[in-house]
């Protein structure tokens, strides 16, 4: 590979062995901190949410500001700025390439931070308390418009740095052929970020301009439809980032490829493509659109973007199972998950954060985006338990995964409690599944979001629906699980920091890991517990040069051996399973929809 | 990761299939984003908001 045209500090990575160039490591770091600290800032939020809940903790105006800060700050803040670190970590050590313009990328890091800063000012002063949609005519101070403004300019103006570092790792050949999945990937979640921002400055650009007093009025309907584009928009690109993150921690942990690697692509293609449509379910209740809109976009043209998440839901299982037979395990159906590494945080997160992912926000997604079943649980605590699903389960279980690895590698310091590190995925799942699914079944019973107190004591007319019956189990059962997601969540931040404050300098940092990619796969600790567990080498080269294959899946008795046609059974038997789950759960909701709305 | 690289690495771009050419054309990709959302999204829906009687009335 040719050297860069202008060679920036750079060191080989003992680890991964790519090259790492000094400027994006610092860039990468610098945004993941920022990143980390906006988690912990949201998860500190999300206590005294939780705890209001049971009417401990603050007052509903408080709550009100806590909402919109909290909403914003983990759905847009610490997802972009992770993503940003993830953009210039995966154009530059991942392509073995360079920053294009570092000293650009240190000013937008300034601007985006001042424009966070600036957002949270307002709204925690009570000078935006317009929550995450600021629908209008709500009305929020203009430093909440512009910082949110500077925020998305700024990410805009990473991704543009991201796409000018492939463009020139291109031209200096330090890759060849087509990207790795994993930059391709993250290049389908800059991509989709291009239109979410754009759309997204218009909205906040119209609001920022009316509250300045230059623009009179602006539309509420035509705010909304610019406004979805940035607000599930922006969930899309951690969609495709967090596809992304699971490919690559599969190869981090098990040293997984995918298995049709064309196929994935054509399923990054179709979220670039159709995922944006995912905007439409928000506005399924808004007057000004028309019934062919909604269901063309929701009922139809959706579903590729479904598609695109159905072959990652097969790919990815079946890379791990392809990688754990190769590695031996090729006994039953089951043998490959069963000895996978789950003490590895990165394994255990991605395992976690695909099952829930899938079975819960996947399928809970769809239902709400299907016109009908939208009707039954819109603008109820269903949604929010959807998201937190999606958000909280998946994409942040997932970017907490691969920072145990990206965090130690690129600042060379050795990870602090790997023993509370291997605990931890497992609490803050628990806790994050536990109060989501709670959530919906509070839905489902008709519980509104956005409401502190479910009585409407300071109304006219209280309302003892909620109060009364199973509601309060319900809602009791939501701030046990946010709890304990919350200690999850401290546990996380405590190893970050720690580990980048009083973590030991090492050459090795993937000390106390497990890492089955490059040179740290070639187990440098071939004893104890650093070591990648081997149950049998599955080919042994013969005297003649040649390799004799042994029997790639085996234990399998009577009509179950015919699976053996298939390389990778035992996910096909769990994408079988997750099919007829996917199927229940929109038979359940159909009914439901019929007991809601009987026909004749 | 970098291991995920096409088994084409070497050949000459013009010898990949069509598909694969497609696929790793960022501008393209870029168009499609940008055009398939544009379309059915915001330019249809913002069509049916300003034919309605009451669109930019105060």
């Amino acid at each position: 590979m040719a050297a860069p045209a202008t060679p920036a500090p750079s060191r080989v990575c003992n680890v991964t062995g790519f090259t790492i160039e000094r400027n994006g490591q610092r860039l990468a770091l610098a945004n993941g901190v920022v990143a980390i600290a906006l988690l912990a800032f949201g998860g500190f939020q999300a206590i005294l949410i939780a705890l209001e809940r049971q009417g401990l903790a603050i007052s509903a105006d408080w709550w009100y500001r806590l909402i919109a800060s909290h909403g914003t700050t983990m759905l847009l803040f610490w997802l972009l700025f992770f993503e940003v670190a993830a953009l210039y970590w995966g154009s530059t050590m991942l392509l073995n390439a360079r920053m294009v313009a570092p000293r650009l990328a240190w000013a937008n890091f300034v601007m985006m931070t001042a424009g966070v800063l600036a957002a949270q000012w307002a709204m925690l002063s009570g000078n935006a308390t317009v929550m995450f949609t600021a629908y209008p005519p709500l009305e929020g101070h203009p430093i909440y418009y512009a910082g949110v403004l500077l925020f998305a300019v700024g990410v805009l103006i990473a991704c543009i740095h991201f796409f000018a570092n492939v463009v020139v790792a291109k031209r200096e050949r330090t890759y060849e052929g087509s990207l790795p999945l994993v930059v391709y990937g993250l290049a389908a979640a800059a991509i989709i970020a291009l239109y979410a921002l754009g759309t997204g400055a218009v909205a906040y650009g119209m609001l920022f301009l009316n509250s300045i007093g230059l623009l009179e009025t602006v539309d509420p309907a035509t705010y909304r439809l610019f406004f979805w584009g940035i607000g599930h928009g922006a969930q899309q690109v951690n969609l495709a980032a967090m596809v992304a993150v699971w490919y690559a921690l599969i190869a981090l942990t098990v040293g997984g490829r995918p298995v049709n690697e064309g196929l994935s692509r054509v399923a990054f293609l179709l979220y670039i493509a159709f995922i944006h449509l995912g905007a439409v379910p928000h506005l399924l209740v808004d007057p000004g659109l028309g019934t062919s809109h909604r269901i063309m976009n929701t009922s139809y043209m959706l579903y590729l973007a479904v598609l695109a998440s159905l072959i990652h839901a097969f790919s990815l299982p079946a890379s791990i199972e392809v990688a754990q037979r190769e590695r031996g395990f090729t006994k039953g159906m089951f043998q490959w998950l069963k000895k996978g590494p789950w003490r590895e945080p990165g394994f255990s997160s991605l395992v976690l954060s695909i099952v829930v992912f899938g079975f819960f926000a996947g399928v809970t997604g769809v239902l709400m985006g299907t016109m009908q079943l939208n009707m039954l649980v819109h603008n109820t605590l269903f949604v929010p338990g959807h998201f937190h699903s999606t958000v909280v389960s998946g994409t942040t279980l997932a970017f907490m995964g691969i920072s145990y690895y990206l965090v130690p590698i690129l600042s060379q310091r050795r990870l602090v409690a790997p023993k509370m590190a291997r605990w931890q995925p497992y609490v803050f799942a628990a806790g994050v599944f536990t109060f989501t699914v709670a959530m919906m079944f509070a839905g489902q019973l008709g519980v509104p979001r956005r409401v502190p107190e479910l009585g409407y004591e300071a109304a006219p007319l209280g309302l003892d629906q909620f109060v009364t019956g199973p509601v309060p189990l319900i809602m009791l059962v939501v701030t046990l699980g946010g709890v304990v997601a919350i200690v999850g969540g401290i546990m996380y931040v405590y190893i970050m920091v720690m580990t980048l404050l009083k973590g030991e300098r090492t050459e090795t940092p993937d000390d106390g890991l497990r890492i089955a990619f490059g040179p740290a796969a070639r187990m440098r600790a071939p004893a104890g517990e650093g070591a990648v567990e081997t149950a049998a080498p599955t080919a042994t080269v013969t005297a003649d040069g040649g390799e004799q294959e042994h029997e790639h899946i085996t234990g399998l008795k009577g009509r179950w051996r015919r699976w053996t046609r298939f390389e990778a059974p035992g996910t096909y038997l769990l994408v079988l399973i997750f099919l007829a789950w996917f199927v229940v759960f929109y038979v359940i909701a159909h009914v439901n929809l019929s007991q809601s709305w009987p026909v004749g | 990761m970098s291991e995920d690289v096409s088994e084409d690495v070497g050949k000459d771009r013009g010898d990949l299939p069509w598909q694969q050419r497609m696929l790793d054309n960022l501008w393209l990709l870029i168009a499609i984003s940008i055009v398939v959302p544009g379309i059915l999204y915001l330019g249809w829906g913002l069509w049916e908001l300003v034919e309605l009687p009451t669109w930019g009335a105060r």
